[in-house]
C-alpha cells in the first residue's frame, strides 16, 4: 500500500504522523512543494522578529525518517490520473498511489493584476520575510481587507510604530467571523491604537510614480489613499485547478464526506476540504485546530479502511483564535448564526465572554481571557451539539430576561 | 513516559485539555497550559500522545522511558 499525502502543511504533516501513529508510516509518502511551515505566527511574532524561522517548523526530515516516512518538499502536483492511480508532478515524476490525500490548501486571491513593487500578500514564510524587509524601510502600512489575517497584522504593524490605514468594501472589520456584539469591541481596540478604518471603500486599483513605485491605492469613491506598501489580506481560494478535470465537486474546495472521503481511495483534509459536517452542514475552514484535527481524522479513517474497521465521521465543532493588540480571542462554535444570550464585560479590554444561542442549546462561544468559563462553555456547545440541555451551565451566565 | 510543556509555546488552544484533561489543564485567565502530572498513568499514554499532536503550537513534548 503506498499512501501519498500532498501537501506539507499542518494537515498534511497530521495526515502522514497519525499513520505512523496507526503503523502505516513506511506505506507514507509525503509531498510537498514548500518545506513544513506553520502560519499563525507569520501575522504575529514572526513579522515583529521575535520568532525565528526555526520554530516554524512543523516537522524535520530526521522525525519523519524516524517514522518512516518518505518526503520530499520541493514537488508541485499538477495532474492526476485516476485510472492509473497517478499523480504527475511539475519536476515530470510521476507517483503512484493506493490511497491519495488532498492537502494542498489555499493559496492568497488579490482584486487587482497588479502584483509589482509595494504590493503583498501573506500566506508563506518567504511572503512574511518580504513584508518584514518593507516593513522596516517605511513607517506606514495600508491594508486592504478586514479578515482575521488583515486585523492582525494591522495590530501587529502598529505595535512596530507604523501608521496602518485598513480599507474594505465591509461595514465593520471581521463581519465574516465575529458577530456583532464582538466585533463592535474590536473596532473601538483597534481605534485605539490609532488604526484609520476606510469602510465601505472598495480598492479598484493601485497609483504608481513614473518609475514605478508604488504611490497610492484607489478605491471606487474615487478616493487615492497615498502609501508605498500594501498588504493585500482579501481571502484566499482552495488550489484545485489541476483537479479541474475530475469530476469531483471543486465549488469553493474539494467537497468530501463526513470521513472526509472524496472517493473511494481519495480524501482531502485541511483548508482545501469542504466536508458534510455531521451535524452543522456542509463547511470548509482555514482555521489552524481544524488542519490538524481533520488531518488526524482523515488518516484514522484510511487506517480504517485498510483493516476493514468502522469509519467515523469527523465532527470537530469550529475553532479559532485570533490576537488584536494583546487582546486573546477564542472563539468556538457557531456565533454568527445565533441569537446573542449574554455579553459579559469588554472585549476590548481583553476580558469578557459572549454566549450565543438558546438557554437550553448553547450554539457558540467568545472569549477574551476567562479561560475557565470558556472552557466550561466551551464543553457545554458541544454537549448542546449532540442534542443535551445544558440549561443548567447556561444558567450560571444568563441573567433572567435572556431571551428563551 | 515523561511530560513536558512550553509556556512560551503555548497559545492557549486546548486542545490537550480535550485530548487528556487528566494530564493538562489551563491557567484560568489566559488559558495557557498548565501540567498536571509529569509521568502520566500508562492507561493515558494514547491520549497524552494526541494531545501532543493535536497542539498547534508543539508545546508538548514526550520522551518514552525505555
Amino acid at each position: 500500500v503506498t499512501i501519498v499525502v500532498l501537501g506539507a502543511g499542518a494537515a498534511g504533516v497530521a495526515v502522514a504522523t497519525e499513520l505512523a501513529r496507526r503503523g502505516l508510516g513506511d506505506q507514507t509518502r509525503l509531498i510537498g512543494d514548500s518545506l513544513p511551515m506553520d502560519r499563525p505566527p507569520l501575522s504575529k511574532d514572526y513579522l515583529k522578529g521575535e520568532t525565528r524561522r526555526v520554530d516554524l517548523a512543523l516537522t524535520s526530515s530526521v522525525a519523519l525518517e524516524a517514522l518512516g516516512i518518505e518526503h520530499s518538499f520541493d514537488q508541485t502536483a499538477v495532474a492526476l490520473d485516476l485510472t492509473e492511480k497517478m499523480v504527475s508532478f511539475a519536476d515530470g515524476a510521476r507517483v503512484s498511489f493506493e490511497h491519495l490525500v488532498l492537502a494542498t490548501g489555499v493559496a492568497p486571491r488579490l482584486p487587482v493584476a497588479d502584483r509589482g513593487d509595494g504590493v503583498h500578500v501573506l500566506r508563506t514564510v518567504d511572503d512574511a520575510d518580504e513584508l518584514r524587509r518593507a516593513l522596516a524601510r517605511t513607517d506606514e502600512l495600508t491594508i486592504v481587507g478586514a479578515s482575521v489575517l488583515a486585523t492582525e497584522v494591522a495590530a501587529t504593524a502598529s505595535a512596530m510604530g507604523k501608521r496602518v490605514t485598513l480599507i474594505a468594501p465591509e461595514l465593520s472589520p471581521l463581519t465574516t467571523v465575529l458577530p456583532a456584539a464582538v466585533r463592535d469591541d474590536i473596532r473601538e481596540l483597534h481605534e485605539s491604537h490609532n488604526i484609520d478604518f476606510r469602510l465601505g471603500e472598495k480598492v479598484t486599483g493601485l497609483e504608481r510614480t513614473g518609475n514605478g513605485r508604488l504611490d497610492g491605492v484607489a478605491t471606487e469613491s474615487g478616493r487615492v489613499i497615498p502609501t508605498s506598501t500594501v498588504l493585500f489580506a482579501t481571502g484566499c481560494v482552495p488550489q484545485t485547478e489541476w483537479l479541474e478535470g475530475t469530476e469531483w465537486d471543486l465549488t469553493n474546495g474539494v467537497a468530501c464526506d463526513a470521513y472526509g472521503r472524496v472517493a473511494p481511495t481519495v480524501w482531502a483534509a485541511g483548508d482545501i476540504a469542504r466536508w458534510a459536517h455531521p451535524f452543522l452542514g456542509r463547511m470548509r475552514l482555514e482555521h489552524r485546530t481544524n488542519a490538524t484535527l481533520m488531518g488526524m481524522a482523515v488518516a484514522r479513517n484510511i487506517a480504517a479502511t485498510l483493516s476493514g474497521a468502522a469509519l467515523q465521521a469527523y465532527d470537530a465543532i469550529p475553532y479559532f483564535w485570533t490576537d488584536q493588540h494583546g487582546v486573546r480571542l477564542q472563539v468556538f462554535g457557531e456565533c454568527l448564526s445565533s441569537p446573542l444570550l449574554a455579553k459579559l464585560g469588554s472585549f476590548a479590554k481583553g476580558d469578557a465572554l459572549a454566549l450565543f444561542g438558546s438557554r437550553t442549546s448553547i450554539q457558540g462561544v467568545v472569549a477574551a481571557g476567562r479561560n475557565r468559563d470558556f472552557n466550561r462553555l466551551r464543553h457545554a456547545v458541544t454537549r448542546s451539539a449532540h442534542g443535551e440541555d445544558v440549561s443548567e451551565v447556561v444558567g450560571e451566565f444568563v441573567g433572567d430576561y435572556a431571551p428563551l | 513516559m515523561r511530560v513536558s510543556v512550553s509556556i512560551e509555546k503555548c497559545v492557549s488552544a486546548g486542545q490537550c485539555v480535550m485530548a487528556a484533561f487528566e494530564v493538562f489543564d489551563q491557567d484560568d485567565i489566559d488559558g495557557r497550559v498548565v501540567l498536571l502530572t509529569e509521568e502520566p498513568d500508562e492507561s493515558l499514554h494514547a491520549a497524552v500522545k494526541d494531545a501532543v499532536a493535536m497542539c498547534p503550537a508543539h508545546a508538548i513534548t514526550i520522551e518514552e522511558s525505555s
